[in-house]
């Protein structure tokens, strides 16, 4: 990792506090609770974090030339994809229900993970296997009601939510 | 009744035969998490935490205490069959155990480190039951400016505790302090940082973050890292050469070893797990130094030392029973893992504090005894029984395993309201936790920091409104100022220590 991508995580943190700042200027006080408000704790938490953040750029110049282990773009390709695969089940369980987001979700990332070497067949049976057990764990173990899906009703039926 | 007959009263709870399964299926689900590298015992009590919402109290927090205690001596099984701890606190295990190993005597080094985490493990948790009443009593002469300045003494030592990271983990904490400001204020009914959304007035819940933090960021970690098909032969092929009678350690051995380096161990581990954040590679760490300088046999240590393995594997256990003491007396976790069992007692309407042990012992009792006897009976036995079998649960197949994980974290952050906004939460907190991770900032003093944030900022504000905005009173006040000392003292240690240990 370069010195600039070691930066990148700093500048976030930088653009947030500035941003959180803004946000604690708005703050209205309702009735007076002492000399500290309840924008000022706030205030204080971004003075902390810009005092910390630059004695992190410090250590970061410091060891610049240290050796790091190295990410290849593939493998954060990988972590986005996962990402992208969360992202989208969270998106269309409600509305597609659980039984066919979660089988969906766990075959994508079982091929995710194996890095596409697992066969059809073995994926397409663990992805089935992953979501009965986690069906049988919440939805009649912990009486979980999980969203349902509706041509499915019948053959793999959660409970419908109130 | 006496504070011990209320918890031996409580701890009875634990035979009933539900408890008792909870707590030997915890230790099982603990044992395998510890076993397996990059799964640890706080992301198993994580995806635990859903499940607390149908599990009554005890069960829970039986559960959390079994997970704890076995995780904890679980990562000694890769640490020694393949080199790869299993959690961070079996690394000097690592380097005597798989040592060990090499020459074959693979079977005697988990036995040795099964036995360590045994007396360890117990007299961590009687510690734990001895001191709870003397805390508890010392925690009522606690006043407002004093209450400040011990979550000012905790979050320091947390952060100076990350040895090399310090300012990366002030980072983390100030970053979970500001996470926690978002909701209603501590003083008065003002919703802040919401953005006009009425999702946010009720602020950040804990599972979210925990599940994020814990559970989403080390499946991407995992999912960058890839498949290690070359670690799966030589464990299946370790697994194979092991025999069960080959566990048991030799009594000459353990008389090499010394009853007194066992409980120099326990006490050292005990005593680290008290401090706020130091954990269980701390306490390895300090007691295997100590037992390196006092040793006859110093020759021995990185050569396959069965006292190192000892000494390291006791103190690890030994500071799950002192972990407790801050986080039930005070609210201030000890440890990540006790941060998330602080979780679970919030989320089952438990306040932390001295009061705990008058009101609620028939819950702390079944706790701690879950600690004693997971440590005493299930660690050898579970070693004897399943210990060839636990070794090769090792090699199993991470693809079905990660997907699995990912599916119980994301459904179990939908179940604390039952909207798919606490999913998406997760994944928020999951990104920023990889992020922090990958740059090398600790994203425990960022749960911590979330824990401690509220309190730190009532406690301030209600201790500068009641002495009429003088800050002098965190001096004045003979609790603070004791906190405040203490602080000092320990920055000053852990930062010797830790040029000592670069030296």
């Amino acid at each position: 990792m370069t010195f600039a991508a070691r930066l990148l995580v700093p500048a976030a943190l930088l653009v947030f506090a500035a941003f959180y700042l803004r946000e604690a200027g708005n703050i209205r006080v309702l009735f007076d609770t002492g000399p500290v408000g309840p924008a000022d704790f706030p205030k204080l938490l971004v003075i902390a974090l810009v005092v910390a953040v630059g004695f992190v750029v410090v250590g970061e110049w410091r060891g610049r030339r240290a050796p790091v282990e190295p990410i290849t773009p593939g493998d954060l390709g990988v972590v986005g994809l996962v990402l992208v695969i969360a992202a989208a089940y969270v998106a269309l369980f409600a509305r597609i229900g659980f039984p066919l987001s979660t089988f969906a979700l766990s075959l994508a990332l079982l091929v995710t993970f194996a890095r596409g070497a697992i066969g059809i067949a073995s994926a397409l049976l663990y992805a089935l296997a992953i979501t009965g057990a986690v069906y049988v764990l919440f939805g009649f173990v912990f009486d979980v009601r999980l969203p349902p899906t509706p041509f499915l009703d019948g053959v793999f039926t959660p409970q419908t939510p109130s | 009744m006496t504070y011990f007959g209320d918890i031996l009263s409580g701890a009875t709870a634990l035979f009933q035969p539900s408890v008792l399964g909870f707590m030997v299926l915890g230790f099982l689900i603990g044992t395998f998490f510890g076993a397996v590298p990059g799964l640890t015992a706080v992301l198993a009590i994580a995806l635990l935490l859903p499940f607390t919402y149908s599990l009554d109290a005890t069960s829970a927090l039986v559960m959390c205490a079994s997970i704890f205690m076995s995780g904890m001596y679980a990562g000694s099984i890769t640490a020694t069959t393949v080199n790869i701890p299993g959690a961070p606190s079996s690394v000097m295990t690592a380097i005597e155990g798989n040592t060990l190993m090499q020459r074959g005597e693979g079977a005697s080094a988990l036995g040795h480190a099964a036995l360590a985490s045994m007396i360890g493990g117990a007299i961590g948790a009687l510690l734990l039951l001895a001191f709870m009443p003397i805390t508890a009593h010392l925690a009522l002469f606690i006043k407002t400016p004093g209450k400040f300045s011990l979550i000012v003494f905790a979050l320091v030592v947390i952060v100076v505790a990350q040895r090399g990271n310090v300012a990366k983990a002030a980072v983390a904490a100030v970053l979970g302090m500001m996470i926690a400001t978002v909701g209603v204020d501590v003083m008065q009914p003002l919703p802040r940082f919401t953005f006009g959304t009425e999702t946010l007035v009720e602020g950040i819940d804990l599972m979210p973050l925990i599940i994020g933090t814990f559970a989403i960021s080390e499946i991407m970690v995992q999912a960058q890292k890839g498949r290690q098909a070359a670690a799966r032969v030589e464990i299946a092929d370790a697994a194979r050469h092991l025999k069960r009678s080959a566990f048991l350690p030799r009594w000459h051995e353990i008389r090499e070893i010394g009853l007194f380096t066992y409980i120099k161990s326990a006490l050292i581990g005990y005593g680290v797990g008290v401090l706020p954040g130091a954990g269980g590679s701390m306490a390895a760490f300090v007691s295997y130094a100590e037992a390196m300088r006092r040793s006859k046999r110093r020759d021995k240590f990185g050569k396959g030392s069965r006292e190192g393995i000892a000494s390291a594997e006791c103190a690890n256990n030994a500071m799950c029973g002192g972990a407790f003491v801050p986080m039930l007396m005070f609210g201030i976790p000890g440890d990540p893992t006790t941060a998330v069992v602080l979780g679970v007692l919030v989320i089952n309407g438990l306040q932390p504090g001295p009061q705990l042990l008058t009101n609620q012992a028939e819950l702390i009792g079944p706790m701690i005894a879950a600690l004693f006897f997971s440590a005493l009976v299930l660690i050898p036995l579970a070693l004897f029984l399943f210990g060839p079998l636990f070794i090769r649960i090792v090699s199993i197949s991470k693809p079905p395993l990660y997907t699995a994980i990912a599916v119980v974290a994301l459904i179990g952050a939908f179940v604390a309201t039952y909207s798919t906004f606490q999913m998406a939460l997760a994944l928020v907190f999951g990104v920023i936790a990889y992020a922090l991770r990958l740059a090398g900032y600790p994203t425990v003093t960022l749960l911590l920091g979330f824990i401690l944030g509220p309190g730190l900022e009532e406690y301030f504000r209600r201790s500068l409104s009641l002495s009429r905005g003088d800050p002098t009173v965190f001096l004045t006040s003979a609790d603070s100022a004791v906190f405040l000392v203490l602080t000092v003292v320990f920055v000053f240690v852990l930062v010797r220590s830790s040029k000592a240990v670069k030296a």
